[in-house]
């Protein structure tokens, strides 16, 4: 059985890639006309399970901003329970869109991280304003990601005692903190410390902080 | 000290127990019962008993004493017949007589086994100090059940009256009186005025008795009509709340379902102005956005419609139909609900076998509708009265329904044909509107009047088929 793709424009555009999710087919064709007259890219798909069935398979996102913009009353699997899979899955922004939804939803859609949520019937251009946010707040985040990953691999770099005086650092010691706390020279923690931001290619000392940090919220996650 | 002759204690307690009970009679007329009367009666028994005594004292002729014994007893008999009524374990009649032959028996026994006066006195003396004891005992009792303080009165009365009594056996019994005398001489005043203010406090407390029985029940009685309107107005509050749910989740669906292609229609408009104002204007997306409007408000048409056949109903199919079996088959379905309303209904039919063309089951729908209309408008009316009459108007049939009530309000009459208007608690607001629409689908009509006389008219006209 082929995948309920709905309809779909060239992934080229540098704007990003918004995939559409709703039952209705009327409003995923206005949605297309409207994204494609603002230049963005969209794949659009009549259920969530369609969606992550294709989801998988494509590799037209790598590189590209993408957020998804879904309605929240669907048959089987609805907005808030995409969200959740969306969660799991990848770090996409989802945008929410609903006729009628009692608060509970729009809580519970916001204590799972939904980027936005829209009320139908939408003004254009606020839904065209939200997409924008979305797809920047994309771009932010693999940056960030991409951080982490190459930082990791930078902290893989040092040796043993290099990783003991990095924990001092991140506790906010002082140079002469560590040399006393490990009984040694403070030339030879100087030493080290410049050794450590080579290795992690960072320039100054709130560089190397703000780093170090950034992993450790992710490893926390 | 004021010297009192026995005499005159008893013309005094005779006068006062004359006097009081009719007085007790007038004040409480409105609650009399059982347990009133045999009081009344026997307060008037000790008064006729004392006066009869002082008239034929020392006993005139023979026989007299018995009779004014057994007024005493009677009168002590019917006390206990009062608080017992009260404690609501009333005794019967057929036990007071037995109490009465026995006690004349008793009495006639001890004449002649006897044949003394003090032998008698010793033991009429006995049974009313014994029976003024239980009868004192019971008022306390009842005293002791439902803490009405009058009975302390009167159980105060007669434990007195009983101990006073046992005194005087005694004092006869060992000699220290004789017959002629109530009591020993030393107490005989103080005897003389407790007897004399004994009926005063004996039907004071009486009074006080049914006064705070009275006081009682107007208390529970109005508990009981504020219970009744509190449940009543939660009710009403349910019914409206069910009928405000069952239309907001009607208008939540219609509301959702609309909101859809209202969406698409929004949005496709401000799509196409900013298309329209762009210099580069594509025809191709342009009718790709009125194709989108088109299905849309289609879309959005059809659901109005779908609606609209919800709320009216479906057409059945049409027949020759006899009124005379619709007017019988709506009377079959609404029979158990006017008969348990107590609603008295006549059908004066036309002789002759009318007969329209149309729906069954729609006609007897409009009838039952107005049957129930009448029968709402009636339950709480004092006269249910509904008639139903069948006309010949020579080209058309006219059905008439006429009920006793108070005819239609004027907020009703302005607004017969208003879906969804209501004036009940438990009604959609359809049943009218629905109503006329059958009569008009059978180029007939339905209208409404009230009558002169008072009362609701509903004249459902029909063609004549022949």
């Amino acid at each position: 059985m082929a995948p309920p793709l709905h309809k779909s424009t060239p992934p080229f555009s540098q704007k990003g890639i918004v995939y559409l999710i709703d039952d209705d087919e009327s409003i995923l064709s206005i949605l297309g006309l409207l994204l494609r007259h603002h230049d963005y890219s969209y794949k659009a798909f009549t259920s969530a399970q369609s969606f992550f069935d294709c989801f998988e398979l494509m590799n037209d996102r790598i590189g590209v901003p993408a957020c998804v913009l879904s309605d929240v009353n669907m048959p089987n699997v609805d907005g808030l329970e995409l969200q959740r899979r969306l969660a799991l899955a990848d770090d996409l922004p989802l945008i929410l869109m609903s006729g009628l939804c009692s608060p509970k939803d729009v809580v519970e859609a916001f204590r799972q991280n939904t980027f936005d949520f829209l009320v139908k019937p939408f003004d254009n251009d606020e839904l065209l304003r939200v997409i924008d946010r979305a797809l920047k707040s994309n771009v932010a985040q693999r940056a960030r990601k991409s951080t982490i990953q190459t930082g990791r691999l930078r902290l893989a770099t040092l040796s043993p005692r290099e990783h003991e005086i990095t924990d001092r650092i991140k506790q906010g010691l002082t140079s002469q903190q560590i040399a006393s706390s490990f009984d040694i020279a403070l030339r030879t923690v100087k030493l080290h410390r410049q050794k450590i931001m080579q290795k992690l290619d960072v320039e100054s000392h709130s560089e190397l902080m703000q780093l170090l940090h950034l992993l450790e919220a992710s490893d926390a996650k | 000290m004021i010297q009192l002759d026995v005499s005159t204690v008893r013309s005094i307690t005779g006068i006062q127990f004359v006097v009081l009970p009719t007085l007790l009679l007038a004040i409480l007329w409105q609650q009399r019962n059982r347990a009133l009367l045999h009081w009344v009666a026997g307060g008037w028994l000790f008064g006729v008993g004392s006066l009869l005594l002082v008239a034929w004292f020392p006993y005139a002729f023979p026989g007299s004493d018995l009779i004014v014994r057994t007024i005493f007893f009677s009168a002590l008999v019917a006390r206990l017949g009062t608080i017992s009524e009260e404690l609501k374990h009333p005794i019967s009649s057929k036990k007071i007589v037995m109490m009465l032959v026995m006690y004349v028996l008793a009495h006639e026994l001890t004449r002649y086994l006897w044949a003394t006066e003090l032998s008698r006195q010793i033991f009429t003396s006995s049974i009313t100090s014994l029976f003024s004891l239980y009868v004192g005992g019971l008022a306390f009792k009842l005293f002791r059940n439902e803490r009405i303080n009058g009975a302390i009165w009167i159980g105060s009365v007669f434990t007195a009256y009983g101990v006073l009594f046992a005194v005087r056996v005694t004092s006869l019994s060992v000699g220290a009186i004789t017959t002629n005398q109530f009591s020993p001489a030393l107490i005989s005043e103080t005897i003389a005025l407790a007897l004399v203010i004994f009926p005063v406090i004996d039907n004071m407390g009486y009074l006080a008795l049914c006064l705070e029985r009275v006081k009682r029940s107007e208390v529970t009685a109005r508990k009981i009509i504020s219970d009744q309107q509190a449940s009543e107005l939660l009710d009403r509050q349910i019914t409206h709340l069910d009928r405000q749910r069952a239309l907001a989740y009607m208008a939540s669906s219609i509301a959702h379902e609309l909101n859809q292609p209202l969406t698409v229609i929004s949005s496709s408009i401000q799509l196409a102005k900013k298309i329209t104002n762009s210099p580069e204007t594509k025809a191709a997306e342009l009718e790709e956005l009125l194709k989108l409007l088109e299905t849309n408000s289609q879309h959005a048409t059809n659901l109005v419609g779908r609606i609209r056949s919800y709320i009216k109903p479906s057409l059945t199919p049409h027949d020759v139909v006899n009124m005379n079996q619709i007017i019988f088959d709506s009377i079959t379905l609404m029979q158990p609900q006017l008969r348990s309303r107590g609603i008295k209904l006549t059908f004066t039919k036309d002789v002759k076998s009318l007969q329209t063309f149309g729906s069954a089951i729609e006609l007897t729908q409009v009838l039952v509708n107005l049957l129930q209309n009448s029968s709402d408008a009636l339950k709480d009316q004092p006269k249910r009265e509904i008639k139903i009459h069948l006309i010949d108007e020579t080209d058309c049939i006219s059905l008439c329904i006429e009920d006793s009530g108070n005819g239609f309000p004027d907020k009703v009459i302005a607004n017969f044909d208003t879906e969804f208007f209501t004036t009940k608690q438990n009604g959609m607001g359809l049943g009218l509107s629905i109503s006329q629409f059958i009569a008009n689908q059978h180029n007939g009509s339905l209208e409404f009047h009230n009558k002169i006389s008072g009362g609701a008219l509903a004249k459902l006209t029909l063609p004549k088929h022949v």
